[in-house]
């Protein structure tokens, strides 16, 4: 058995200055890459790094206050290795380049981000509403501070 | 004058009809008897054969994640029942190992087995419920009227469990809600020992039946290397040839005590997807038999505060439900409601990947490749 540290160190050293750990607990293996290397950490990650990380479990939006997150959950079926990825994208104007070329299962992953957060997926194919309706007007719904004519956020 | 590409039995020819054809689009859906929910795939037809299919989803989105930003972790675990309704067991469980982990709470063994019986129980039931579907989609009436009536002994244990028989609300953070009642190793027994040959019997129906045979086999092959692309899981996955399985690759709970197979298919077409899933019923019943005889004494849930709240941290957690991977992100902030929860049903990505495979069917096939996913809308859309 390797460390569980291995993953992220030769993630680091494959992308020096674009990779950094990340301290999540209880998550062991978890890395915060900068959103410019978002196409290339992912090609690597599936065809050149030794860990084989083939399959993409889920890709989340996260509304964290100051700035959005895109998290990616990505494993690997043949060297079993669990890996989380994080991008950090500014409220304003939140851009990423699209992986569904790399994984396809990012295709319908990245329209749910896309119209639940707001954050542009540059380059995506079919950019469309996907769970909700096509005349959605009322601004993505996962913001924390959207208000909705039928949201009531209730008193603590 | 248009070349037709045609299939018959999963070999695509040319057939040239003499006849200008033109293209046409069908909506299958939102409400059609074999979408099994309200799915609508919007269809590019050239006369019989399916040349196009675009999968619209959200009919059924009822924001679950949002709402759960909301509520307290308590509150979540009956909106996760309604996540996927046919394994319930399975979304209350996906849940609250998460919550579990990043609270770092300790669950008694005993809580542990039963979690184990209550899922496999659940599995059962929902392959059940999928087998009478995918049977009756294809023509077949008499494995529906078989299937509901085993599944309704399933539905009885789950009522004597925890009084109701769909939307548990049983496995809690820390264990479960109540223990198992008087009686209910027993009349599980009697369940398992009653339902084992049962097996046998919707294999003679189905199984070598050359009209079921001719209906599934070479349908709808799914290679290895376009379903982990996709994210396909589950019994999809493992037709296709694929050994993954959850409870042994990524092993939760207890299930690395208990002894069983990871059935696979060879080709992946409809029918490995078939007898991969009626192999899974045997191997469910294997580990409900050896869970029963474990099951040790004690605690069935650990002490958790009413006010519960846990430590600021993030989790992404999977388990092997009976469709597949069955994922939950939760992040806490150290309140006691979550920042973000995010769910990921295996049903979402069968449909994603269902454009890829159809392509220059009969639209017959693809009631057959639809029903042999096993994809429940409420698991697609949240």
């Amino acid at each position: 058995m390797s460390k569980p540290d291995t993953v992220v160190e030769s993630l680091i050293v494959a992308f020096p200055g674009k990779v950094e750990k990340l301290d999540l607990e209880p998550v062991q293996d978890a890395v915060l890459i900068d959103a410019s290397t978002v196409r290339d950490f992912f090609q690597y990650l599936k065809n050149t790094s030794e860990f084989k990380f083939d399959y993409l479990s889920s890709l989340s939006g996260v509304d964290a206050g100051e700035h959005l997150e895109v998290v990616y959950h990505i494993s690997s079926t043949s060297s079993k290795k669990n890996l989380t990825v994080k991008v950090k994208l500014p409220t304003e104007n939140p851009e990423i380049d699209t992986i569904c070329d790399i994984y396809r299962a990012a295709d319908w992953f990245e329209r749910e981000v896309w119209e639940l957060y707001g954050i542009n997926v540059k380059n995506h194919p079919d950019l469309r509403p996907l769970l909700l309706p096509e005349d959605w007007n009322e601004g993505p719904p996962m913001r924390k501070g959207w208000t909705g004519k039928d949201f009531i956020i209730k008193p603590e | 004058m248009d070349d037709i590409t045609e299939s018959v039995n999963g070999q695509l020819i040319s057939t040239d009809s003499g006849f200008d054809t033109q293209e046409f689009f069908v909506n299958m859906g939102p409400q059609h008897p074999s979408t099994h929910g309200v799915c609508r795939l919007l269809l590019t037809m050239d006369g019989e054969v399916v040349k196009n299919c675009q999968p619209h989803i959200g009919y059924l989105h009822r924001a679950i994640e949002k709402i759960s930003e909301n509520r307290t972790y308590a509150q979540i675990i009956p909106l996760m029942d309604r996540f996927e309704y046919l394994m319930s067991m399975a979304c209350n469980w996906v849940f609250c190992l998460g919550v579990e982990k990043i609270a770092q709470v300790e669950v008694p063994e005993r809580a542990e087995y039963i979690r184990v019986i209550m899922v496999e129980l659940n599995r059962i039931a929902s392959h059940l419920v999928w087998l009478a579907t995918f049977a009756l989609d294809l023509g077949a009436i008499t494995p529906f009227l078989y299937c509901l009536r085993e599944r309704e002994y399933i539905m009885d244990l789950f009522e004597m469990t925890c009084g109701q028989r769909l939307l548990y609300n049983y496995i809690r953070v820390g264990g479960v809600s109540r223990d198992l009642p008087v009686g209910f190793e027993k009349k599980c027994r009697e369940f398992l020992d009653y339902f084992t040959p049962l097996v046998d019997d919707y294999e003679d129906l189905l199984t070598y039946n050359p009209i079921f045979l001719t209906r599934t086999k070479n349908i709808g092959i799914l290679p290895i290397d376009i379903a982990l692309d996709y994210g396909v899981s589950g019994p999809v996955l493992r037709g296709s040839g694929m050994k993954w399985d959850l409870r042994k690759d990524d092993t939760y709970g207890f299930y690395d005590k208990f002894d069983f197979d990871i059935p696979t298919g060879t080709v992946g077409d409809t029918w490995d997807r078939y007898i991969v899933r009626i192999r899974e019923m045997r191997e469910a019943v294997k580990i409900v038999r050896q869970a029963l005889d474990g099951l040790p004494e004690g605690e069935f849930r650990a002490k958790i505060k009413p006010s519960f709240k846990p430590a600021a941290g993030e989790c992404y957690t999977r388990i092997e439900s009976a469709r597949g991977e069955m994922g939950a992100y939760i992040i806490s902030d150290g309140t006691a409601k979550p920042t973000r929860v995010k769910l990921r049903g295996s049903s979402y990505n069968h449909i994603m990947v269902l454009p890829e495979i159809v392509n220059g069917l009969k639209i017959a096939d693809l009631v057959a490749i639809f029903a042999s996913f096993d994809a429940i809308m409420p698991e697609v859309d949240r």
